[in-house]
């Protein structure tokens, strides 16, 4: 079964992910940056001249009126470059009880924002890491960017046995250009909080725009497993220590606190460096959750922009 | 110092408190499932971050649990401290007064398997003690006393500085008859001058509770200071079973129900003895089959030649005779034939009095034949000499005409020895043709009339002075009035129809189950038992068709056909006396000379006329007497005489239970402050000088079951607060 699902294709159609910043391209795309005014011919403002400004963009018609320098402001345009940064570790295999597991929620819900991209004609990449990166798509404006995801994230098993948040985002800093937005899906739970902030910090500091898509089953924040008795629990993924006889019950209320502690350091300090976060939990369909988040990311720019 | 009462539970204590510990390290949960999880790191830090408190709380549950079970095990092994075990000092501050208290009650006849009586222990016992008295307190002085029912103060031995007195006194005691009765030698010893010099008190006895049931004096109830050692004689491998064999002689049934107590549910390893009664050989063994009822068959002991003999149930093991009934004479149950004459055939069933005495003939299961005959019939019946020997009983109902043809045949009847004639009597019945019959007058006896009905019970009472025949010295005493309003609420099931009083009646003496005392206070007996030729003769002015009798349709109407049915022909005589009182014949008209008797021991015991009555005794040992008449051929009931008494302890004693005494028990003897301690026997014998240096010690036992309790409840709050944590 693929991971392009008609349903999130469904959801997200007609939406758009709008970058905070575009970046200049010598290619027209369909984003119409809210924060530069570009050349294109939709007129926008008038604003008072200051100087550095380039003189050839003076209303000559307005100083004749007014005995002022006004410029005129267009809308500008401008292509974005999509990253979709995926976590292919084995925590990501992990499924609650009845639900799917991390991954297959993660790649449906990839391959609708590399869809939506390409529609939308800004180019796209993908890139799949764990202890550093492991495959890359190279970002272009070509469907075949998505048929090559698709191949890609169908057959994929190559899961690693540890997460390296810092190394792997390193790694993908060599591939990306200037600017460009990197969304990145992951249950970041690899590192500790304070690792996994540094290292998405990193990407910001390098001047992308980073949006940060937690992707988490229900069970791993409260602790809700099928069995309450004691039970030997061994991580999935190496680096996390062995395994522990411990009696499930005595602890989840103080995981479920510890829970809620660890979300709000990891939101406040990528908060600090405006870095997009928000948590999806596989217990909803991937599309809606997507669908609702692009909805409110435009309003938040509309608004706040 | 601290030594220990039962030191066996100190080795327990620790045991069981290893055995805690070992469980706590050993014995951990297990994981019954593995789970892959993706977030193992939180729950690492949360684990680590938990695990100090944890293994605390884990060792804590463990010491207190530990704890709890140590400090009951100590409590079990009773500490005593302040003790000097290999003491040789002077009695402390001036008291060097010793006292032995012997018991001499009947259960200390008790014998273990080597068959010596709990006396020879307390004996033994006595020897040790005074031994060690005279090595650990060389001045001291010592008395002895013995009590069983009552202080033997006569015989008391004054406190003196001679132990071999103490052990002579000790060898001459033997068991008595009389029950356990702790308080007279408390009362007694804490009422003397010498008490405030006494340094200590040895109880010898078998401890038994019923002992301590005697309320005691508050004043005695001084002990503080003085203390009191138990030498409990009954430990070791005495059992405590008791055996009571519910067999009366007079109603003989085939079977007899065998009770034992003290070792419920291990009924099928006690084995049971039936042994003749003057012999001793075993006639059978077998099984108590339920400690609370066993059947035991009798029938195959009677046969020809053994109407009636003495036997003896034992339990091998327990080889004391603890009960009152335990030897009995018994004989089967009555077979004689029975010869109903109805003398009103016809009537309606509910009405009839011949309807009533079937059912009950069948409700009672009577073991003899009986035949149903109208006055006719019954007159072919006995012209056969054959069946008219065989027949034993004739009931005559409610006779409306005695023929001239009858009253020949009654009269051949009447004029054999051991026969029975039953009339019942109503408002029509042929008054003159009984007087004629039996030779009496009626007049006076069968008046009837609106009164009072009175029935007599077997509890001895003052209040005899009520009864209307008072003029005759009798124990019985009044049940109740019954009138016609309350006759039919009027609990008779309960009363017991096996005890007669006598009534005086136109001079002659006739015996009475019911009177009628009519409305002017003339008394009318409504059952007479009196001796007409050489039978006995019972009338019965009750029928079933009067409204002021209704006794069939009481639960008394049965007892009393049962009792009519049974009551023997000849003259009637309990044999078995409580042991200690005289064998009284009532009707000693009959002899000039007074029969003897030969105790169990072989004693001689002869008997003796005063007042009209013959007097055999009092019997004082526990057994069989073998009776000798003067003259069989004049004794009462000639043709079977009796032959044995069997003697029995007092239905009030409770001698035989041997339940042990609580602490509470002897507290309430001594005080609640009074230092006081138990000691088996066996310590006794091993080491008296340790039970010596228990005069000096305390006992402490308790804090440590508070101790223990306690820590219970430490151990349940750390138990809940980390189930909440």
């Amino acid at each position: 079964m693929s991971y392009l699902d008609p349903e999130v294709i469904s959801r997200i159609e007609g939406l758009r992910l709008i970058p905070r910043f575009a970046e200049k391209s010598t290619m027209l795309g369909s984003q119409i940056t809210p924060f530069k005014k570009g050349s294109s011919t939709e007129f926008v403002d008038y604003r008072l001249y200051t100087p550095g400004d380039d003189p050839r963009r003076v209303d000559w018609k307005v100083y004749g009126r007014k005995d002022r320098f006004y410029l005129r402001s267009y809308e500008g345009e401008c292509n974005a470059t999509l990253w979709v940064v995926l976590d292919a570790s084995r925590s990501m295999n992990f499924r609650g009880p009845g639900r799917d597991d991390k991954w297959s929620f993660s790649c449906r819900a990839a391959l609708g924002l590399i869809y939506l991209a390409l529609k939308n004609r800004d180019a796209c990449g993908l890139a799949l890491f764990a202890d550093g990166l492991s495959e890359v798509i190279a970002p272009r404006l070509s469907w075949d960017v998505l048929s090559r995801a698709v191949s890609l994230l169908d057959g994929f098993s190559g899961f690693g046995d540890k997460t390296d948040y810092q190394k792997s985002f390193e790694q993908l800093t060599g591939e990306l250009g200037r600017s460009q937005l990197v969304v990145v899906m992951s249950d970041f739970l690899g590192d500790s909080v304070a690792a996994t902030a540094a290292a998405l910090e990193g990407l910001s500091l390098a001047r992308h725009e980073v949006i940060a898509l937690r992707i988490i089953d229900p069970s791993e924040q409260d602790l809700s497993l099928d069995f309450s008795g004691m039970a030997l629990v061994s991580p999935i993924e190496r680096g996390q220590g062995g395994p522990l006889e411990i009696e499930l019950s005595e602890f989840v209320q103080e995981y479920r606190r510890s829970w809620q502690q660890e979300e709000s350091l990891l939101a406040d300090r990528l908060a600090r460096r405006s870095i997009e976060y928000c948590v999806f939990s596989t217990s909803a369909a991937p599309g809606e959750l997507l669908a609702d988040y692009l909805n409110r990311r435009s309003l938040s720019l509309k608004t706040f922009g | 110092m601290v030594s220990f009462l039962a030191p066996s539970f100190i080795a327990v204590a620790i045991g069981a408190a290893a055995l805690v510990v070992f469980l706590h390290f050993y014995q951990r949960r297990r994981a019954q499932r593995e789970i892959l999880f993706s977030n193992t790191r939180l729950l690492k830090s949360l684990f680590l971050e938990r695990l100090p408190h944890r293994k605390t709380k884990d060792i804590l549950l463990a010491a207190l649990r530990a704890l709890c079970l140590f400090f009951l095990f100590v409590f079990l092994a009773r500490p005593l401290y302040r003790g000097t075990l290999g003491g040789s000092s002077s009695p402390d501050s001036g008291r060097r007064v010793f006292w032995f208290v012997f018991d001499t009650s009947y259960s200390m006849d008790f014998r273990d398997a080597a068959g010596a009586a709990m006396t020879r222990r307390s004996e033994q016992a006595a020897k040790g003690l005074a031994q060690a008295i005279r090595f650990s307190f060389p001045d001291a002085l010592i008395g002895a006393v013995s009590f069983a029912g009552r202080l033997d103060q006569e015989g008391a031995l004054a406190p003196a500085n001679d132990h071999r007195a103490v052990l002579e006194f000790a060898s001459r005691l033997n068991a008595g008859l009389q029950e356990t009765r702790q308080a007279s030698w408390a009362n007694w010893i804490s009422s003397r001058d010498d008490f405030n010099a006494t340094a200590g008190v040895f109880v010898l006895t078998d401890l038994a509770r019923h002992g301590f049931t005697t309320p005691v004096d508050p004043a005695a109830k001084r002990w503080k200071g003085v203390p009191v050692v138990f030498v409990n004689l009954a430990a070791g491998d005495l059992s405590n079973r008791r055996l009571i064999v519910n067999q009366h002689e007079a109603g003989a049934p085939a079977e007899v129900s065998i009770r034992c107590y003290g070792l419920a549910g291990t009924a099928g390893d006690i084995s049971l003895v039936v042994e003749d009664g003057l012999a001793g050989s075993v006639l059978a063994t077998g099984r108590v089959k339920d400690c609370q009822k066993t059947e035991f068959p009798l029938k195959q002991f009677f046969g020809p030649g053994f109407d009636r003999r003495a036997l003896r149930f034992v339990l091998p093991k327990d080889r004391l005779p603890l009960d009152d009934a335990e030897a009995l004479v018994v004989r089967p149950a009555a077979q004689e034939n029975l010869l109903v004459i109805d003398g009103e055939p016809g009537r309606r069933a509910g009405e009839s009095e011949s309807f009533y005495l079937r059912e009950t003939l069948r409700a009672l299961r009577y073991q003899g034949r009986w035949s149903w005959a109208t006055e006719d019939e019954a007159r072919h019946i006995l012209a056969d000499s054959r069946a008219a020997d065989s027949i034993r009983q004739i009931w005559l109902l409610h006779p409306h005409k005695i023929e001239a043809a009858t009253e020949s045949f009654l009269r051949d009847f009447l004029d054999k020895k051991n026969r029975k004639l039953v009339v019942t009597l109503g408002p029509n019945a042929d008054k003159e043709g009984i007087e004629k019959l039996l030779g009496i007058s009626l007049t006076g006896i069968l008046d009837g009339g609106e009164g009072k009905l009175i029935i007599p019970t077997r509890s001895p009472d003052t209040a005899s002075s009520q009864h209307p025949a008072s003029s005759i010295q009798h124990p019985e005493r009044w049940l109740g009035n019954v009138s016609m309003a309350n006759m039919r609420e009027f609990d008779l099931s309960k009363v017991r129809v096996d005890k007669y009083f006598r009534v005086r009646s136109n001079g002659s003496a006739a015996r009475s189950l019911l009177d009628w005392q009519g409305a002017q206070g003339n008394s009318t007996a409504l059952l007479l038992e009196l001796a007409s030729y050489k039978a006995k003769v019972f009338l019965w002015t009750t029928t079933a068709d009067m409204e002021w009798t209704n006794l069939p349709h009481k639960g008394f109407y049965i007892s009393l056909v049962q009792g009519l049915l049974e009551e023997s022909s000849g003259p009637s005589h309990a044999l078995n006396v409580p042991a200690g009182q005289a064998w009284e014949l009532l009707d000693s008209n009959a002899w000039a000379q007074a029969p003897s008797a030969v105790a169990p021991s072989g004693r001689i015991v002869r008997g003796r006329i005063e007042n009209d009555r013959v007097l055999l005794g009092p019997l004082s040992e526990l057994g069989f007497y073998k009776i000798s008449w003067p003259n069989p051929s004049l004794a009462p009931g000639a043709d079977e005489p009796a032959r044995v008494i069997a003697t029995h302890l007092a239905r009030e004693s409770a001698e035989s239970d041997l339940t042990p005494a609580a602490a509470r028990d002897i507290k309430a003897l001594l005080g609640f402050d009074a230092s006081w301690s138990v000691v088996p026997f066996s310590d006794i014998l091993t080491d008296p000088r340790k039970s010596v240096a228990l005069l000096k010690s305390r006992e402490f036992s308790r804090p440590f079951l508070v101790l223990a309790f306690l820590c219970l409840f430490l151990e349940s709050a750390v138990g809940l607060w980390k189930t909440r944590k």
